[in-house]
């Protein structure tokens, strides 16, 4: 079979509808030297994403798990993009990479990335406000987004910003990681693809975030957790089932990817 | 939907600015030959207008982080362009659309070139700009133009809404144009509520805000710094064509928009528009240009005020807005 023809089994063996594929997926970065040339940074050859579904992605530093995200959502830069193959079955698009990120969220994709990357000197609604993918989305989840903001904030510690009309930056990092999932997360995405959002949080707060992520994550959705953490996979793994979806860990090694217990 | 205010919104500087434009308009009926406070407030406004459109372009674009320097090459290129194809004998509504075609076209060309080529846009506008002025002086030199038929547009018509020049001195009232204000007045209008209620204006500040954050977040960084240089030619267009219908009666130089720009940025960051891109402040950039020609006024009907009170006054307010700006980055 030709490897970059995405295999479009649309239900997984649970009845789970599939939200991502991707087949013959190879990155290198760009500047690799002779003896580099056979070695790739990823070499995945398919990946089944479906509803439902909790995935943890583990990997030590620098094995490529940010690329890896970056790739998929069509955010590595483009300088830095080199070496890129492999399709990709998005909902019900198709494609080669690189992937458009404009499609990649209009599909129902939303990735938080491991930079703290938001807008300080916006008020902390507006930027949850800028995850949402459309205007309907926003009539439709808008009120229970600025609720579970509202609730999140008053969560807070005493010496926090209460009011979702300050601005973001006056907020401290377990205040921001709070903001940047609602953002992600209280939208109505079929996927989100969480890159290390627990990596700034002290004990107290990664609790408090995995608490916040469980209220509001919600049916059909998936969430693809990437973490050097084994915590972190422990606490998704108990949230899923306590949730009854469906768990599977992969572990980036070498460039390959496996499923691992 | 609403969309709260952006945090960090300096009421307290449109505050000052209708202060100072209140002061220059007493200061014009005591010291000067204005015979009445509506009297001067009327010419500072319907002359304000159309540098209102202006002053919106440069807002725009320095919202999302850029920096347009041909809005006065535009303004020029325009005006002569309306002028050449009325004294071909194109019709006015033609000539109108014809040359909004020519807006969109060129908007369109340097926002493409600025974005997807990554050309610098202070090199890219200002090249757009002299080759503008150049064009323009072309046209010049080898038409001769009449604009009879622009002005009769200009002068009255179906949207004309007189409502400040009613109240004008006699002699004044050649020289308003009525058009201006209902247009400026709705531009600040819409762009207002495009900002505070419409997730199209939320993304276009967080475009100038934080580019790389815009592009992790999936937001078209590309189109709406695109659409930024776009709504900038439209607006340089619809100023041109609001000041070529009235105020200059036919006439127009092929110089006219010389300096426009600086004027425009200058009250776009004195109205509370960050220079590096983040915000937007419609009204203080209007509030900003009025008190610029409020200067003017004064200047003109009183002998005891000299050309360079408006230079003094616009230059000190340009650098307290850096000291404080530069203040509020340090204690963030």
């Amino acid at each position: 079979m030709n490897r970059h023809v995405v295999d479009r089994e649309t239900k997984s063996e649970t009845g789970h509808e599939l939200v991502a594929a991707v087949s013959g997926l190879r990155f290198r970065y760009p500047g690799a030297s002779a003896k580099e040339e056979g070695h790739w940074l990823l070499d995945i050859g398919s990946l089944h994403i479906h509803t439902n579904s909790a995935y943890s992605l583990l990997g030590e530093n620098m094995v490529g798990k940010t690329t890896l995200v970056r790739v998929l959502t069509g955010t590595l830069d483009a300088p830095s993009r080199g070496y890129l193959e492999g399709s990709f079955c998005y909902g019900a698009v198709t494609g080669r990479f690189p992937v458009d990120p404009r499609i990649v969220r209009r599909v129902g994709i939303c990735a938080v990335h491991q930079n703290d990357m938001m807008f300080d000197g916006l008020s902390i609604w507006e930027n949850v406000l800028l995850g949402a993918p459309s205007r309907a989305a926003v009539r439709f989840h808008g009120p229970a987004a600025r609720n579970s903001l509202r609730l999140t904030l008053a969560r807070l510690a005493n010496h926090e910003a209460r009011s979702e009309a300050s601005a973001l930056g006056t907020l401290s990092a377990g205040g921001r990681a709070m903001v940047r999932t609602i953002r992600a997360v209280a939208w109505g995405y079929r996927l989100l693809v969480l890159d290390e959002p627990t990596v700034n949080l002290d004990p107290k707060n990664r609790d408090r975030w995995f608490f916040l992520l469980g209220e509001l994550w919600t049916n059909p959705a998936s969430v693809v957790l990437v973490s050097h953490d084994p915590e972190d996979h422990t606490a998704l793994r108990n949230l899923a089932l306590r949730s009854g979806r469906v768990y599977k860990a992969f572990k980036l090694h070498d460039g390959m990817l496996n499923e691992c217990e | 939907m609403r969309v709260s205010g952006y945090a960090g919104i300096a009421g307290w500087r449109l505050l000052l600015l209708s202060v100072m434009v209140g002061a220059a308009i007493a200061a014009a009926t005591t010291i000067g030959e204005s015979r009445s406070a509506a009297d001067s407030l009327s010419v500072v406004v319907a002359s304000a207008a159309p540098l209102v459109l202006i002053t919106l372009a440069a807002t725009i674009v320095l919202s999302v982080g850029d920096l347009d320097l041909s809005i006065g090459g535009g303004y020029t290129f325009y005006g002569m362009a309306l002028l050449a194809l009325a004294s071909l004998g194109v019709s006015a509504p033609a000539a109108y659309v014809s040359c909004f075609a020519l807006a969109v076209a060129i908007g369109i060309v340097q926002g493409q070139m600025i974005v997807r080529r990554r050309l610098s846009p202070l090199v890219t506008t200002l090249a757009t700009a002299t080759i503008l002025f150049g064009v323009s002086l072309l046209i010049e030199h080898w038409m001769r133009l009449r604009a009879e038929g622009l002005v009769a547009v200009g002068q009255g018509g179906a949207a004309a809404i007189p409502v400040i020049s009613r109240t004008l001195p006699e002699s004044y009232r050649p020289i308003i144009l009525r058009y201006a204000i209902p247009w400026a007045l709705s531009a600040i209008i819409l762009l207002e509520y495009w900002r505070r209620r419409t997730l199209w204006g939320l993304q276009h500040v967080a475009v100038g805000w934080n580019r790389a954050a815009a592009q992790l977040a999936g937001l078209p960084s590309a189109a709406i710094r695109t659409r930024a240089f776009l709504m900038s030619s439209i607006l340089s267009f619809g100023s041109a064509a609001l000041v070529i219908s009235g105020f200059q009666r036919g006439g127009w130089d092929p110089r006219a928009g010389a300096g426009l720009e600086l004027i425009a940025i200058m009250c776009a960051v004195i109205g509370g528009t960050r220079i590096g891109g983040g915000t937007i402040e419609p009204m203080g950039a209007a509030l900003a240009i009025l008190l610029w020609e409020a200067l003017a006024h004064l200047q003109y009907v009183s002998p005891l005020v000299g050309p360079e009170t408006q230079q003094l006054v616009i230059g000190a307010l340009l650098l307290a807005v850096a000291i404080v700006g530069a203040r509020s980055t340090a204690s963030n």
